[in-house]
């Protein structure tokens, strides 16, 4: 068979692109959205060597996580914080510094181009490993297929695939009664790219989000006030952390009103008027804010999606029912992530995410849903895993508890950043960790040695026997397990 | 046979430490028993005498609570005893509650072996109660300090302390409870609590009303084919490889040994040009250095590389059939009857399982067809 170069070429061209077009309608595996669950889950796919695919209608990649969530909110507090120590903490250091001000346009571009980079980041990898990126709204035909409806620079395609793995995600609950325009009553996403600092914020909800929130601005220059349903904040903190979180924060400039119901909530012209009920009182407060950010917690995320006409079941909270494997009624379409049960955290989605695919791999998947760290990136940080003290009495376990605070430690004194504690809790017999709680300067970054310890079952006896570089926040770290059964030395 | 687990069904018996006949006191090694999980030591909790073994080393698939052996009482005399009469006593016994208990009704023997504290207890508890060391562990460090000062071997340590950690794990707990100086149950209350905290609390779920769209027909069918499907899905990932096949032709005269030589030269070329060359353009979203640490090793081979020349008479009319014609083609001169033609029939074959091996690979085959082009005109010229 002879024909010429050109020709040759032309055929061999032609026919790799049918080809390529009969092909990409079916997939081993289809992951419904590309947030931090679904996009670990479709790399992780294939590079177990499955033909898979990826749909997504935000238009990037990366979820509320890398878009609205986790990254932005660190990039504000970073810098926000940063300005917050240049402004009030830098003549005690013999450092004089002229006047610092805040040029909004770029401290909001400063956090669109981390984004920006980490999302693209995501597109890169998805093009290494092979992932078909869908940018469409991904629905339900039957249980096999997928339909997809394109946004823009997306393609029409219907999707047939063998195994589905639903990462839809969540969205922020709205409060009843309370109508979101973005601008003057905003959800946490409003609150990431307000356009000018408000004198006055109001923020429903005195967990994560809404204390974070708090902190950008507040240290932007809001007048911050916190109405929490709760007699504490932090939703979830081990008692004693959310008593001393609350303490510096207030500390920082921020009010608290906890035990507060709030009861209205609407915009007037430029300003919120807001009641709330003192239920420790009993009587109605009125309130006026420039801006109310309503952070009351978040809920499954499956509009569009079609999952009842195929059956899919629902438990009364609006999440996706699962077995252990991640399995929905269907043995084939399995779910991840904040649309079904756990705690709703992107981490925690990472790790189901390449768990449900190992389960269709091998059969065999591993999330200890016992040892998933959480983190509030306000200052100090506050960040704790495993069980609280609560829960441990809850249960009736016995337990010591061993603190260590950072005042004295070498390495917070030179910084002068010597705010919390670590706090550790251990089985009273066998020493055994069992949940460790920091507030202070860095815990975000110490909390994993916390589930190191708590994946292995080590005692607190075991961390104090290993070694810790001198001088080291660490150290209080090690300190802290030792006063679990014994003695620190340096307190 | 014991339940050594809560999922336990069934089990093997890897073998004895006691004979029939042997008098054994409590806490002593009695047998190992294989699960599917992991091989554990199932100590005697009470001292007694072996009276007959009922399933000898190397039995499998042993139903739990099925009698593996029969036991004395201290000071029984094994030779009055009707051991037939009692193997088939616990044999219906066991029919009846396939679980198996700590004290049987017969006063004297009783069917072995009882659940000791090495031996889980039944299901139904749902306690998590460890199993036997993982052998290849590095201890921990409090775990070897407190072995040291009670002068425990590493080799008894293994052999004898039930460990409650993840894959194996001997803790500082299991130690201590070895030694007697914490109570069993309070290490096996602490590891039943940690393990229920490690998974997803899916029970009491409460479903969602059931909305009207909810497809109830035909359900049974469907399932059964989503398990088919994915069982179809694990075995398939085992795809062919990979293969890019081109076709290049060399329409000039070239002598056949410097032609094989010049392709080989070519080849190797485009191989070097294919490995080296950047696989993504410059952008603000593209960090060179990030690039650089997730890409896969520069050594990973990306594709092999096959090659074929050919020469033919083109005397002949294409018979290609109807499908082949394209109107837009357009006949070569060089490809006149009577002319003699080289063609190179090349097949790369990619390496799937590196990220960049598809497009390192067709980068190669279009450097591959440039420097074949160029060979060409070269040797066109000089005919000219």
């Amino acid at each position: 068979m002879l024909r010429s170069f050109t020709q040759s070429q032309k055929r061999l061209f032609s026919s790799a692109r049918v080809l390529a077009e009969a092909v990409q309608k079916k997939h081993d595996i289809v992951v419904i959205g590309g947030g931090p669950g679904g996009y670990v889950a479709a790399i992780k796919a294939a590079q177990l060597g499955y033909d898979t695919a990826c749909v997504e209608k935000r238009g990037t990649l990366g979820g509320t996580c890398l878009n609205v969530g986790c990254i932005p909110s660190k990039a504000l507090l970073n810098n926000s914080h940063l300005y917050h120590q240049i402004k009030t903490d830098t003549k005690a250091r013999g450092i004089d510094v002229g006047e610092a001000n805040i040029n909004m346009d770029n401290f909001m571009k400063a956090k669109e181009t981390a984004v920006k980079q980490l999302t693209g980041g995501i597109e890169m990898l998805f093009k290494k490993n092979k992932v078909k990126y869908y940018k469409g709204a991904g629905s339900f035909v039957d249980e096999h297929t997928i339909n997809v409806d394109p946004i823009e620079g997306g393609e029409e395609a219907v999707l047939k695939a063998d195994n589905i793995i639903i990462a839809t995600g969540s969205e922020a609950t709205p409060f009843p009664g309370i109508e979101i325009d973005e601008e003057r009553i905003i959800t946490s996403t409003g609150a990431l790219s307000l356009k000018e600092v408000p004198k006055r914020l109001a923020i429903i909800g005195g967990g994560i989000i809404g204390l974070e929130m708090g902190s950008v601005w507040s240290r932007l220059g809001s007048e911050v006030t916190v109405i929490e349903y709760n007699n504490a904040i932090g939703a979830g903190m081990d008692g004693e952390i959310a008593k001393s979180t609350q303490k510096f924060l207030t500390k920082q400039g921020l009010k608290f009103n906890l035990g507060a119901k709030v009861t209205k909530g609407v915009r007037e012209g430029d300003v919120v008027k807001i009641e709330y009920e003192d239920t420790k009182k009993g009587k109605t407060v009125a309130l006026e804010a420039d801006v109310l950010l309503v952070a009351v917690g978040r809920r499954p995320y499956t509009t569009g999606l079609n999952a009842e006409a195929i059956g899919l079941e629902f438990d009364n909270k609006n999440r996706v029912v699962i077995d252990s494997e991640y399995k929905t009624k269907f043995d084939h379409i399995r779910c991840i992530g904040d649309v079904t049960f756990g705690a709703m955290l992107a981490h925690k989605a990472e790790e189901e995410g390449i768990a449900a695919v190992e389960y269709i791999k091998n059969g065999h998947g591993h999330v200890n849903y016992g040892n998933i760290p959480s983190v509030m990136y306000s200052h100090p940080e506050v960040a704790w895993v495993g069980q609280s003290e609560e829960q441990l009495k809850e249960a009736g376990i016995k337990y010591n508890v061993g603190k260590f605070p950072f005042i004295a430690n070498s390495r917070a004194k030179t910084n002068n950043d010597t705010e919390g504690f670590v706090k550790f809790l251990a089985d009273s017999e066998t020493q055994r960790v069992l949940g460790v709680h920091i507030i202070g300067p860095n815990a975000g970054e110490m909390i994993a040695e916390a589930g190191l310890a708590l994946e292995y079952g080590a005692s607190t006896e075991d961390i104090s026997r290993v070694c810790h570089a001198h001088p080291t926040l660490s150290e209080a770290f090690k300190e802290a397990a030792m006063d679990t059964f014994g003695k620190p030395i340096n307190f | 046979m014991p339940a050594m687990s809560p999922t336990m069904d069934e089990g093997g018996v890897v073998a004895w430490h006691v004979k029939e006949g042997d008098e054994f006191a409590s806490g002593d090694l009695l047998l190992e028993v294989e699960t599917d999980k992991a091989t554990i030591a199932v100590e005697a909790q009470d001292d007694g005498i072996m009276a007959k073994i009922l399933k000898n080393d190397g039995a499998t698939n042993v139903k739990v609570g099925a009698p593996i052996a029969i036991l004395a009482e201290p000071g029984d005399n094994i030779a009055d005893l009707d051991l037939a009469k009692l193997e088939a006593d616990a044999a219906a016994q066991s029919n009846a509650a396939p679980a198996p208990k700590a004290e049987e009704a017969a006063p004297a023997p009783k069917p072995a072996p009882a659940p000791s504290e090495s031996a889980p207890a039944p299901s139904s508890s749902g306690l998590f109660t460890g199993g036997k060391p993982n052998p290849s562990q590095v201890f921990f460090p409090s775990v070897e300090l407190l072995l040291n000062e009670n002068g425990v071997s590493r080799e008894d340590a293994l052999a004898n302390i039930t460990a409650t950690g993840p894959n194996g794990r001997v803790l500082k707990g299991d130690v201590l409870a070895y030694l007697g100086k914490i109570s069993k149950d309070a290490n096996t209350n602490i590891a039943s609590f940690i393990d229920t905290k490690s998974h997803l609390d899916l029970s009491n779920i409460q479903l969602r009303e059931a909305q009207p769209a909810a497809a109830g027909e035909g359900a049974a069918p469907v399932e059964e084919e989503a398990k088919a499907a994915a069982e179809a899905a694990k075995a398939k990932p085992k795809r062919e490889p990979l293969t890019l096949r081109h076709q290049f032709v060399i329409s000039s005269t070239i002598p056949k040994k410097a032609l094989a030589a010049l392709v080989a030269k070519a080849s190797a070329k485009a191989e070097q040009y294919a490995y080296g060359a950047h696989t993504y353009s410059p952008s603000d979203l593209v960090d060179p250095i990030f690039e650089d640490l997730i890409a896969p090793s520069r050594d990973a081979k990306r594709f092999s590389v096959k090659y074929l020349i050919n020469e033919t008479s083109t005397s002949t009319k294409d018979t290609d059939d109807i499908f082949d014609y394209e109107p837009y083609e357009i006949e070569d001169a060089k490809s006149a009857p009577g002319d003699l033609l080289t063609t190179v029939d090349l097949d790369v074959v990619v390496n799937e399982k590196v990220v960049d091996g598809q497009v390192r690979a067709e980068k190669f085959v279009k450097k591959f067809g440039y420097y074949l082009d160029k060979i060409d005109a070269k040797y066109a010229s000089k005919e000219a």
